[in-house]
């Protein structure tokens, strides 16, 4: 009994150091002038509004542009797009949103990698980690580990935050602190630092693609190739779906513009437009694939992308509003097929 | 018992082999050693140490050899 | 499944509280379940090797006690046979055809098929070793045999010996492992503590080091010699953290359950000489090979012979050597190739053969050299020397398991003694570390370096605990931190907040 008393005091020494150790580490290293950072504080200043979201990768994240939806549609829109975000985040990610605000429509981003791979990376931990760090209560975060992450990624997802690269950046540790004690990070929300934090999750940039090669790796990767399937993608797209209907939520189903350079170059993109085109008539939802968009060689220039899979600030402003009209004419009950090769 | 202290110090002059009770375990004595001293028990005492014998119970101290060769000798 | 990972960690502590809450009696079970559930858990293809072992193990031992000595030898002969050749077929069996269709491609243009191969099971190195071990003490009559075969599974198997070792000897091992425990305070929390601190050698030295090394030996086209030298040097440390500090997890581990594990290493950097080094490093593999290969080899029937002839030859003081010499041939041929099948492990174990048997051939020699220059052994200054030499020779060895084939560690040698340095800069001394990662690597080390020497006195637990309780707070939140903020996790891990720019 004394045993125990003595290894349960020791536990909650380490347990109480441990914490504070990590918040200290967490408040003097976490960037503060950072777009996650600001996206943080705005999901927070908007929640119990929001009504539309844009799910999806880092393209979700740079060709919704939600000002113009809200604009012309009237609502509170949000962009949930991240780096390289698996679907198994954003399934939960989705369910943490829906749980605080009154979402009606969901534009879900559907690629030819979102069933495959979770990311390009060989350990794509950092790219979950940004979204699983930033927007979970503690519940669906410990409900969530061990679907998102696989074992040989456990440390490294635990650890994270007190395993720091450059401990010793002082110039860092001095602005980020001093950041932090004044609140600066209000003047990048308000667009003063406009580099490329747009608000309300959209990030953009003014650069646009010079014509680089494409790498025939790269090609592959980018295709749809129905063996790299895994099975576990397609039970978290399916549960994304059923969660969107259970609440009374319209899901449409989204695969946005791709260079015209690279898509010249993908193979397989017929099975994959079938294979959505299954899925979305299966649970009688819509399915918006810009690969067969009609107009896209006269619209979806090449000057507006930024390189071979984004868009650059033009490119978003022309794919929003394409969007919002095909949208609005497919409400009015437009074939889809006016506007898409099926 | 004479001839085997003799065989003794001449292997290891430094140790004391007539208090110490553990060459074999404790490391004093290293192979090297232990190969010679089986050469030097089989040519002296006429007797054929074999890899049985090869124990600290039997190596530990001097006593504890001259145990063993005695009992190999009335063995034949 | 490897020990420095999350779910160990919950592996034991769920095993801890199983075994202290089940009745003592029961306690040798519950480490039996938990064994081999671990080494299912490790991801191993079949359990098939293991229970071949066990159970001929079990059945030779028990069957020894009531024959002739004739007999006796016939069944122990058969039963080395069975699982050497197990151990053979399914670790050297791609090797040796390798060999063979070298050789018969010279002769003629004959070649086996080698569509075959083989996947050796975890551990099957050491827990085939220890096994034997066993055996051949039941043969010499030094222990009595286990009769109850889930025991003896038990004693074959216990997971924290699995991979790595260190290789026990049965009247050691087995009254531990079969008795039963009260949890005591101070083997808890002393097993927690050398845990702490493989977890600080392995995370911290070991981890940081790998990928350095690695990257010297694979692109050692790349590197001047300066930076070859070096890269056996952080092998040298690197291997050194890494097994050491393996070794402190399991045996930490172990104490827990109130097991003492016997120790691989005693300070080997402390040598002063090769042989010595190979007394104090893998303790427990160099002592098997001594006792089961070494002593037998040495006295038998062939060395004998080969002494006589060096007795004839060449002096009678040299003669003597001579069995030993045969003896210590083999077994470092048998060590290289344990380690691995590849020439350049044998090539390895050979040259450490060569160095220590011309260590015996020569001393005389040195003997003479010293008188002539007035060198005492028991000069401090001199016995640096012999340590910092030892270093060297070890260092310079690990050309052979460093690089990635024979021929390229051939060449790597070539280089280190033909060339000179190029230039002497920041990236030729420490190629792929930043300077922050330096600065954890030189503080790790420098830790490590300190225990070390402290522990020539008493071990650095006992020192701790006598401390007050202040003081022994922040010397385990310390290492904790340490290991939080310097370790590294994952050979692809990305420190911190990386994550903010997704």
């Amino acid at each position: 009994m004394h045993s125990i008393k003595k290894i349960l005091l020791r536990l909650i020494i380490v347990f109480l150091f441990v914490l504070i150790l990590e918040s200290g580490l967490r408040f003097i290293y976490e960037p503060n002038e950072d777009y996650s950072q600001y996206r943080k504080i705005e999901l927070e200043e908007n929640k119990g509004e929001i009504e539309m979201v844009f799910c999806g990768t880092s393209r979700t994240m740079k060709d919704y542009n939600p000002q113009i939806f809200d604009k012309k549609l009237n609502t509170n829109s949000f962009n949930l797009g991240t780096g390289q975000q698996p679907i198994s985040i954003t399934y939960y990610y989705l369910k943490e949103i829906i749980e605080k605000n009154p979402i009606e429509v969901v534009f879900l981003e559907v690629s030819p990698t979102t069933l495959c791979k979770d990311s390009d990376r060989a350990n794509d931990t950092p790219a979950k980690l940004s979204v699983y760090d930033r927007l979970f209560n503690w519940k669906t975060k410990i409900i969530s580990f061990f679907d998102i992450f696989p074992v040989s990624e456990y440390e490294e997802a635990i650890l994270y935050s007190t395993n720091i690269e450059s401990l010793f950046d002082f110039e860092f540790i001095k602005s980020n602190v001093n950041s932090k004690l004044s609140n600066r990070y209000e003047d990048g929300l308000k667009g003063v630092d406009t580099k490329s934090y747009k608000g309300k999750g959209h990030v953009s940039g003014r650069s646009v693609y010079k014509g680089a090669e494409i790498g025939s790796k790269y090609i592959e990767k980018k295709s749809w190739e129905g063996k790299r399937i895994q099975k576990k993608n397609v039970k978290f797209l399916n549960k994304i779906i059923q969660m969107c209907l259970r609440e009374g939520i319209e899901i449409n189903l989204v695969t946005v513009p791709v260079n015209p350079k690279l898509q010249a170059e993908l193979s397989g993109l017929d099975e994959m437009n079938n294979y959505y085109l299954d899925i979305a008539s299966h649970y009688s939802i819509d399915y918006y694939n810009f690969y067969n968009y009609r107009k896209k060689d006269n619209v979806f220039l090449i000057e507006y992308f930024s390189d071979f899979i984004h868009m650059n600030e033009k490119g978003t402003e022309i794919f929003s509003n394409y969007l919002i009209d095909i949208y609005l004419k497919s409400k009015c009950g437009e074939e889809l097929e006016k506007f898409f090769v099926l | 018992m004479k001839e085997l202290m003799v065989i003794l110090n001449e292997l290891r002059p430094e140790v004391d082999f007539s208090t110490e009770t553990n060459l074999l375990d404790g490391g004093i004595l290293d192979s090297f050693d232990m190969v010679s001293l089986i050469g030097d028990i089989n040519d002296t005492f006429e007797v054929e140490l074999t890899f049985d014998d090869i124990d600290a119970d039997n190596f530990n101290s001097a006593e504890a050899m001259w145990s063993m060769i005695e009992r190999l000798k009335s063995e034949g | 499944m490897t020990v420095n990972s999350i779910t160990f960690f919950v592996f034991l502590l769920c095993t801890v509280i199983i075994y202290y809450s089940v009745k003592p009696k029961h306690q040798w079970i519950c480490l039996c379940i938990a064994s081999y559930i671990f080494y299912i858990l490790t991801g191993v293809s079949t359990l098939v090797y293991i229970f071949i072992t066990t159970i001929t193990t079990y059945i030779a031992t028990n069957w020894m006690q009531s024959v002739t000595k004739k007999r006796k030898r016939k069944i122990l002969t058969g039963l080395l046979l069975l699982n050497f050749g197990v151990l053979l077929v399914l670790k050297y069996y791609g090797f040796m055809l390798f060999n063979i269709n070298r050789i018969a491609g010279i002769v003629n243009s004959v070649r086996l098929d080698d569509s075959l191969t083989f996947v050796a099971p975890l551990g099957i190195s050491y827990y085939t070793l220890q096994s034997m071990g066993y055996a051949i003490d039941v043969y010499k009559s030094k222990c009595k045999p286990e009769r109850n075969i889930f025991k003896v599974a038990l004693f074959v198997g216990f997971f924290p010996q699995m991979t790595q070792g260190p290789i026990g000897r049965f009247k050691d091992l087995a009254s531990q492992l079969y008795a039963s425990h009260k949890f005591e305070y101070r083997n808890f929390s002393f097993g927690c503590q050398r845990i702490l601190w493989g977890l600080f050698k392995k995370t911290i030295i070991a981890d940081r080091l790998s990928p350095v090394v690695r990257n010297i030996f694979t692109h050692y086209g790349s590197y001047d010699n300066l930076t070859l030298f070096l890269g056996c040097v952080y092998m040298t440390i690197q291997i050194y953290a890494d097994f050491s500090g393996y070794m402190d997890i399991v045996c930490g581990a172990a104490e827990i359950f109130g097991i003492k594990l016997a120790e691989n290493f005693k300070t080997p950097f402390f040598s002063s000489s090769l042989a010595e080094y190979w007394r104090r490093w893998h303790i427990t593999l160099s002592g098997w090979f001594r006792d089961y290969l070494f002593y037998p080899l040495s006295i038998s029937k062939a060395a004998v012979k080969f002494g006589k002839f060096g007795k004839k030859h060449f002096s009678v003081s040299i003669g003597k050597m001579f069995p030993a010499i045969f003896a210590l041939s083999i077994v470092w041929f048998a060590t290289g190739l344990w380690h691995d099948a590849s020439w350049r492990y044998i090539l390895w174990g050979v040259a450490n053969g060569i160095i220590i048997i011309s260590s015996i051939w020569l001393e005389p020699l040195f003997k003479k050299t010293k008188l002539l220059f007035h060198i005492k052994d028991s000069c401090k200054g001199w016995h640096r020397l012999q340590v910092v030499r030892t270093f060297l020779i070890v260092s310079l060895l690990k050309v052979f398991p460093g690089a990635s084939s024979t021929k390229e560690s051939l060449i790597i040698i070539k280089r280190m003694i033909t060339e000179f340095p190029v230039s002497i800069n920041y990236k030729s001394i420490f190629p792929q570390l930043c300077h922050s990662e330096l600065c954890y690597l030189v503080f790790g080390i420098v830790i490590f370096a300190g225990v070390s020497f402290y522990q020539r006195k008493e071990p650095v637990r006992e020192y701790i605990a006598r401390q007050v309780f202040p003081v022994r707070v922040m010397v385990y939140l310390g290492m904790i931190a340490s290991i939080l903020l310097f370790g590294v996790f994952g050979t692809d891990a990305v420190g911190g907040f990386e994550y903010a720019q997704y």
